[in-house]
C-alpha cells in the first residue's frame, strides 16, 4: 500500500519499488505531527527557499528559520521540520508547485510555505508565497509576497541580515494570517455535533456544507453556505433561524485575524525599538531651538550638505522644482522690503507688505520643512535598513510641532514625501494670502512727506486666518496618525495588469474589450 | 518505544489514496523543457539556468504547465538509446510525457559572446504545427536566460485561454482544467460566441464551473482570456537592464569603489568649468580624466565643434561690429548698439552651456568607445530630461547621440541670441523666445523618449529577430566516429 502511496505522489510511470519504500518511510518520519489520532490545528510546511547565490543562500536560510520561529510563534499550526522537509522533497526531486501542492494535499499538509531569494547585485528580491490544500483553496496560492530589499552602501552583517529577515518573515505571516481559512469539520460527539478543533472556538461562524459526498478522487469538492452557527466554548450555542443541524463533514472556517493584527503591531514596535529612539521632549525642543537657523540656511544647507552629500538625487529634484518659487518670493521680499521702499520714498503695495512678510515667516519657519525632509529621508533609510538607532526620529510630538509651523514639516519628518509637498505647497498658499489679506498697503505723500495706510478688510482676513487655522489642524492631525516610514524594502507591486484584448468570435467577427490579470 | 509504535503503525497504513484520483496539474497543457549537453561547467550551469528561466516563464504566462525535473529525466532515460542525444530523443521524451510542447535549449560560447539557440516545437494534433527557432546571443552571460524567457513570453501573444471539460456532474456542473495559475478567478465569465460560464469554486489548476447554456457535448471552454504577455516582458526587459548596467555602468565598473554620481555631477559642475576656463574645448576631453577612463582619446571634430562655438560666444559681437565695439560685454561705445550689447551679454553668459556640452560631447564619445553607461541610466529618461532642462541638447548627449544634441544646442543659442538682439525690435524678440521655448519643450520630450543610442546597450536589450546565423558542431559518437555538422538559421 505504501509503494501505491509513493507512486501516487511522484506520478512516476515503473518507479522503482524499492527506493519509494525507503522514501515513504521517511517522508512518514516528518508526517507524524499529521497524523494526530484527535483533533488537531492546521498543518504548515516549509518547503525551503529557494536562492541562487551564496549570499542568497544566507538569506534564504535565515528567512526559513524565522518563518518557521514566528509560525509557531502563533500557536495556530501543527509544523512539519523544515530540513527534513526539504531533504526529502530535493531527495525526491520534488520541487516544482505542481508536486508539492499534490504532495501536500496526499499528506494532509493544509498550509505550505515556498519563496525565493534573487541576488540583484545591489539588492535582493525576496519572493514568499503560501498555498492551501482542502477547502476552500484546492492547491491554490493563498497569499505572495515579494519584496525587493537594498544591500548596497550599506553595512549589513549577520544580525542585520537576521533582522531584515525576520522583518519580512512578520510581515508576510501577519499578511498570510489575514487572508487564511481553515476549515474546521464539525463531528459527531454523543449526540451533538462539535467544531473538531482542538481550541474552544466561540462566535458567530457561517456553516458550509459539502454539495455531495466525499467522491472518490475528486480533487475539488463543491460546497455552499448553509446557514450560520454561534458557538460558544467549542460547542453550539444557538442556530440562525433556517440553519440546519450541523452534520459530519460540514464545517466552518476559522479566522486567524486577530493574530494577524497582533503580529503587526508586534513587529511595527519591535521596529521601533530597535532602530528609533524612545519617545522624549528633549528632543522636540532642540528641533524647536534649531528651527530658525535651520530655517534660514535651508537654500544651501539642503541642496549641498542635505540632497547632494547623501546621494539623494531624486530629492534634489524635487527641492530644486519646489522650492524654487518660495525662494524667489523671499528673495524679492526682502530685496524690496518696506524700510528699503521707505527710504526711496516709493509707494508700498499690499504685495510688497505681504511678500515681505512671508520672507520672514519663509526664512525663520517655513524653510524648515524642506531641511527636515533633506535629513530625514536619510535617517529614515538608514532605520529601515537597521543601520543603528536615529536620533531624533519617530517622535510624535516632534511631528506635531513640525506640522505647525511650516508646510509638510510633520509629513517629511514621517517619510511621506508626496504628502508632505502636498501640505508644503497648500501651507505655503495659503499663509502667502492670509498674510496678503492682513497687509496694508502705504501710499507715499510728498505733500506732508508721509505715508498713509490703506485699510484692511478684517472680516475676510480672518476667514483666510481660519481656512489656514482650519488646514494646519488636518495637516496636524494626519501626520501624527501615520506611521514612520521605516519599514524595510520596497514591495514589487505587479499583481495586477490592465490590458486591451481583441478576439475573435467563431464567426471570425472582431471583438474588442479590456482584460484585467492578477497574479497569485 | 512508543514514538517507534506510531511510526510503525504509520508505515504500514496507507494514504487514504483512491483509485480514480485525479490529479489536477496532470491535466493542463503541458510543455516538457530539454538541455543539450554540454561538459564545459559553465555551459552546463548556463544551460540549467536557462531552462530554469523558461519554465519560471512559461509558469507565469499560464498556459503551459512546465513539466516536472524528475519526470523529465525519467523521460530522457527512457528515450535516450546510445551516445549521441539526437532531436529524436527529446520528441520521444517528450512523446513519453505526453507533452503539447517540447523545447530545446542548446547553448555555446565564443571569446565575445555567449550564444543560445531554442527551438520549439509541438505535439499532438493542436500543436503540431508549431515549429520556431530562436538563435539568442549576449556579451553578459546572464541575459541569455532573460532574453530566452522573453521570446517564450512573446510566443504567448496570442495564446488565449481554453480549458477542457475534465468532469461532468448531474446537476449540470463540471469541472475544467484551469484555475488560479491559468489566471481564473470565482466569477462569471462571458465567452466569445455568446453565453456565460460561472465558475463557483477555483483551485491551482482546476475549477468547478457551470455555464449557461448547459455546455451539452462541448468538451472545451475558450475563456479568450490573453496572458499578461506585455506584463512579462516588461518584468524581464527590466531584469535585462539592471544587468546590462550593472556590467556596463560606471558605478560598479570604473568608479567601483567610489560614488559614481558624485563623480560625474563634480566633473560637470566643478572640474569641466574650470578646465574648460584654462583651455577651452580641450579642458573638456581633459575634464572627463575624473570620471578614470581608460586609455581615452579624445574625438577631435568634437573638440573642433566646441572650439568654434566657444570662439563664435567670444567674439561674434566683437566680428559684428568689424573689430570696433569692445571686447567686454559690459562695456559700451559708440560702435556697440545697446542691442548688440545685449547680444554680447547674451553670448558671453552662455559659454557656460558651451563648455558643458564640449564636455557632454566627450563623456559622449567616451562612453561609446569605451562601452560604459553613464551613472543615473536607470533612470535615464528623467535624467535625460532633466539635461535637456539645464543644457541646451543635453539630454541627447546624454544617450549618446551627439549630432542631435549639437543641433539643439545651435539652434537654442542662436534663437536666444536672436531674441535678445531684437527684444527691443517690435514682436520679433518675443516670437523668438516663444520658438525657444518651443525646441527647448520639444529638446526635453525627444531627450526622454528617444532610446540611448549605445550600440553595445541596444545589443543587450533588441531582440534578434533578423539575424541569419551560422552554426557549425563536431561530435564524437560513441564508436569514436566523427561527425561534422553546419547550419544555417534564419529566424523569420
Amino acid at each position: 500500500m505504501g509503494y501505491t502511496a509513493a507512486s501516487k505522489i511522484c506520478q512516476l510511470p515503473g518507479a522503482p519499488k524499492p527506493r519509494m519504500k525507503k522514501i515513504i518511510f521517511l517522508l512518514l518520519l516528518c508526517l507524524i505531527p499529521a497524523k494526530d489520532l484527535f483533533a488537531s490545528k492546521p498543518l504548515a510546511g516549509i518547503t525551503g527557499i529557494q536562492s541562487d547565490s551564496a549570499r542568497g543562500r544566507s538569506i534564504a536560510n535565515l528567512l526559513e528559520m524565522h518563518l518557521y520561529n514566528i509560525l509557531r510563534s502563533t500557536n495556530s499550526f501543527n509544523q512539519i521540520d523544515t530540513a527534513q522537509m526539504r531533504t526529502q522533497l530535493v531527495r525526491f526531486d520534488c520541487l516544482e508547485d505542481s508536486c508539492i501542492i499534490r504532495f501536500a494535499r496526499r499528506a494532509d499538509i493544509h498550509l505550505v510555505l515556498r519563496g525565493s531569494v534573487r541576488d540583484m547585485r545591489n539588492s535582493m528580491e525576496i519572493e514568499i508565497y503560501a498555498m492551501g490544500t482542502g477547502a476552500p483553496y484546492f492547491g491554490a496560492r493563498i497569499y505572495r509576497y515579494h519584496v525587493r530589499i537594498p544591500v548596497s552602501r550599506l553595512s549589513l552583517s549577520t544580525r542585520e541580515f537576521s533582522y531584515i529577515c525576520e522583518e519580512h518573515a512578520g510581515r508576510f505571516i501577519s499578511n498570510l494570517l489575514h487572508r487564511y481559512r481553515f476549515p474546521v469539520p464539525f463531528i459527531i460527539r454523543g449526540n451533538t455535533a462539535v467544531p473538531d478543533y482542538p481550541d474552544p472556538l466561540n462566535g458567530s461562524f457561517t456553516v458550509y456544507r459539502y454539495d455531495r459526498s466525499p467522491d472518490e478522487g475528486e480533487p475539488l469538492r463543491s460546497y455552499r453556505n448553509a446557514g450560520t452557527v454561534h458557538l460558544k466554548n467549542g460547542t453550539i450555542e444557538s442556530l440562525a433561524p433556517g440553519t440546519p443541524q450541523p452534520g459530519n463533514g460540514d464545517f466552518v472556517l476559522l479566522t486567524y485575524e486577530k493574530k494577524s493584527q497582533y503580529l503587526t503591531d508586534f513587529y511595527r514596535g519591535r521596529k521601533r525599538e530597535l532602530v528609533l529612539t524612545p519617545w522624549n521632549v528633549s528632543d522636540t525642543l532642540y528641533i524647536m531651538l534649531f528651527t530658525a537657523p535651520a530655517s534660514a540656511s535651508m537654500p544651501l544647507v539642503v541642496p549641498i550638505l542635505g540632497h547632494y552629500a547623501r546621494g539623494d538625487y531624486a530629492g534634489l529634484g524635487l527641492w530644486a522644482v519646489n522650492a524654487a518659487p518660495y525662494l524667489y518670493l523671499e528673495a524679492d521680499g526682502f530685496l524690496n522690503r518696506p524700510q528699503k521702499l521707505r527710504e526711496e520714498n516709493r509707494d508700498i503695495s499690499r504685495n510688497d507688505a505681504a511678500r515681505y512678510n512671508f520672507a520672514l515667516y519663509f526664512c525663520f519657519a517655513g524653510g524648515m520643512s524642506l531641511f527636515v525632509d533633506a535629513f530625514a529621508q536619510d535617517y529614515l533609510h538608514q532605520a529601515a535598513n537597521y543601520q543603528g538607532v536615529q536620533p531624533l526620529m519617530g517622535n510624535g510630538l516632534s511631528t506635531a510641532y513640525l506640522s505647525l509651523i511650516c508646510g509638510g514639516g510633520g509629513h517629511f519628518y514621517r517619510g511621506h514625501r508626496a504628502w508632505g509637498y502636498f501640505y508644503f505647497h497648500l501651507n505655503n498658499i495659503m499663509m502667502y494670502y492670509t498674510l496678503r489679506e492682513f497687509s496694508r498697503a502705504e501710499r507715499y505723500n510728498s505733500a506732508t512727506d508721509s505715508y498713509e495706510k490703506e485699510t484692511v478688510d478684517t472680516t475676510r482676513a480672518y476667514r483666510f486666518l481660519g481656512a489656514y487655522c482650519a488646514l494646519k489642524l488636518i495637516e496636524t492631525i494626519h501626520a501624527v496618525l501615520l506611521d514612520d516610514r521605516i519599514e524595510n524594502g520596497e514591495l514589487v507591486e505587479e499583481q495586477t495588469a490592465i490590458t486591451p484584448a481583441v478576439l475573435f468570435d467563431p464567426e471570425g467577427n472582431l471583438a474588442f474589450g479590456i482584460q484585467g490579470t492578477m497574479r497569485f | 518505544m512508543k514514538g517507534l509504535l506510531v511510526m510503525l503503525i504509520l508505515t504500514m497504513a496507507p494514504f487514504s489514496l483512491r483509485a480514480e484520483d485525479i490529479d489536477p496539474s496532470s491535466t493542463v497543457k503541458r510543455v516538457a523543457v530539454f538541455t543539450v549537453p554540454r561538459t564545459d561547467p559553465s555551459l552546463l550551469a548556463l544551460n540549467r539556468e536557462a531552462a530554469e528561466y523558461i519554465e519560471n516563464t512559461f509558469s507565469r504566462m499560464g498556459r503551459f504547465l512546465p513539466a516536472e525535473h524528475h519526470r523529465i529525466q525519467w523521460a530522457l532515460s527512457q528515450s535516450h538509446t546510445g551516445q549521441v542525444v539526437t532531436e529524436g530523443t527529446f520528441s520521444n521524451a517528450a512523446r513519453l510525457l505526453n507533452a503539447d510542447l517540447y523545447v530545446v535549449i542548446s547553448v555555446s560560447r565564443s571569446p565575445r559572446f555567449a550564444y543560445a539557440i531554442m527551438e520549439i516545437r509541438g505535439q499532438g494534433r493542436t500543436y503540431q504545427a508549431i515549429r520556431k527557432t530562436w538563435r539568442i546571443r549576449s556579451r553578459i552571460v546572464r541575459n541569455i536566460p532573460l532574453k530566452l524567457g522573453r521570446e517564450i513570453a512573446l510566443f504567448h501573444s496570442g495564446i488565449s485561454l481554453s480549458a477542457d471539460i475534465i468532469k461532468r456532474y448531474d446537476d449540470g456542473r463540471f469541472l475544467i482544467n484551469a484555475g488560479q495559475w491559468q489566471g481564473l478567478a470565482p466569477g462569471t465569465f462571458s465567452i466569445p460566441g455568446g453565453g456565460t460560464v460561472t465558475l463557483l469554486q477555483t483551485g491551482r489548476f482546476i475549477s468547478l464551473a457551470q455555464s449557461s447554456p448547459p455546455p451539452g457535448d462541448i468538451a472545451h471552454i475558450d475563456f479568450g482570456l490573453q496572458p499578461d504577455v506585455d506584463g512579462g516582458v516588461a518584468a524581464i526587459n527590466a531584469a535585462i537592464e539592471r544587468n546590462t548596467i550593472a556590467n556596463y555602468g560606471l558605478g560598479t565598473t570604473l568608479l567601483k569603489n567610489e560614488n559614481a554620481e558624485h563623480r560625474y555631477v563634480e566633473g560637470l559642475c566643478i572640474i569641466n568649468p574650470g578646465g574648460n576656463l584654462c583651455l577651452p574645448g580641450y579642458g573638456a576631453f581633459l575634464a572627463t580624466e575624473y570620471l578614470r577612463f581608460q586609455n581615452a582619446r579624445p574625438d577631435v571634430p568634437g573638440l573642433a565643434v566646441s572650439v568654434s562655438a566657444f570662439l563664435v560666444h567670444l567674439t561674434l559681437p566683437s566680428a559684428a561690429t568689424g573689430g570696433r565695439g569692445n571686447f567686454f560685454p559690459w562695456e559700451r561705445d559708440s560702435d556697440k548698439s545697446e542691442a548688440m550689447q545685449r547680444l554680447h551679454i547674451f553670448l558671453w553668459g552662455t559659454i557656460p552651456f558651451n563648455f558643458s556640452v564640449a564636455y557632454m560631447d566627450q563623456l559622449a564619445h567616451l562612453f561609446h568607445t569605451t562601452e560604459h553607461l553613464p551613472p543615473f541610466f536607470e533612470d535615464r529618461n528623467t535624467m535625460a530630461a532633466f539635461m535637456s532642462f539645464i543644457i541646451p541638447g543635453g539630454g541627447m548627449f546624454y544617450k549618446g547621440h551627439r549630432f542631435a544634441g549639437w543641433c539643439y544646442y545651435f539652434t537654442e543659442i542662436s534663437l536666444g541670441g536672436y531674441s535678445a538682439y531684437n527684444w527691443d525690435n517690435g514682436n520679433r524678440g518675443k516670437i523668438a523666445l516663444g520658438a525657444l521655448g518651443v525646441i527647448k519643450l520639444i529638446d526635453i520630450i525627444n531627450a526622454a523618449l528617444i532610446g540611448p543610442s549605445y550600440s553595445f546597450f541596444s545589443t543587450e536589450m533588441d531582440r534578434d529577430t533578423s539575424s541569419v546565423s551560422l552554426e557549425t558542431g563536431m561530435y564524437h559518437t560513441g564508436d569514436n566516429e566523427g561527425v561534422y555538422s553546419m547550419s544555417l538559421t534564419m529566424p523569420f
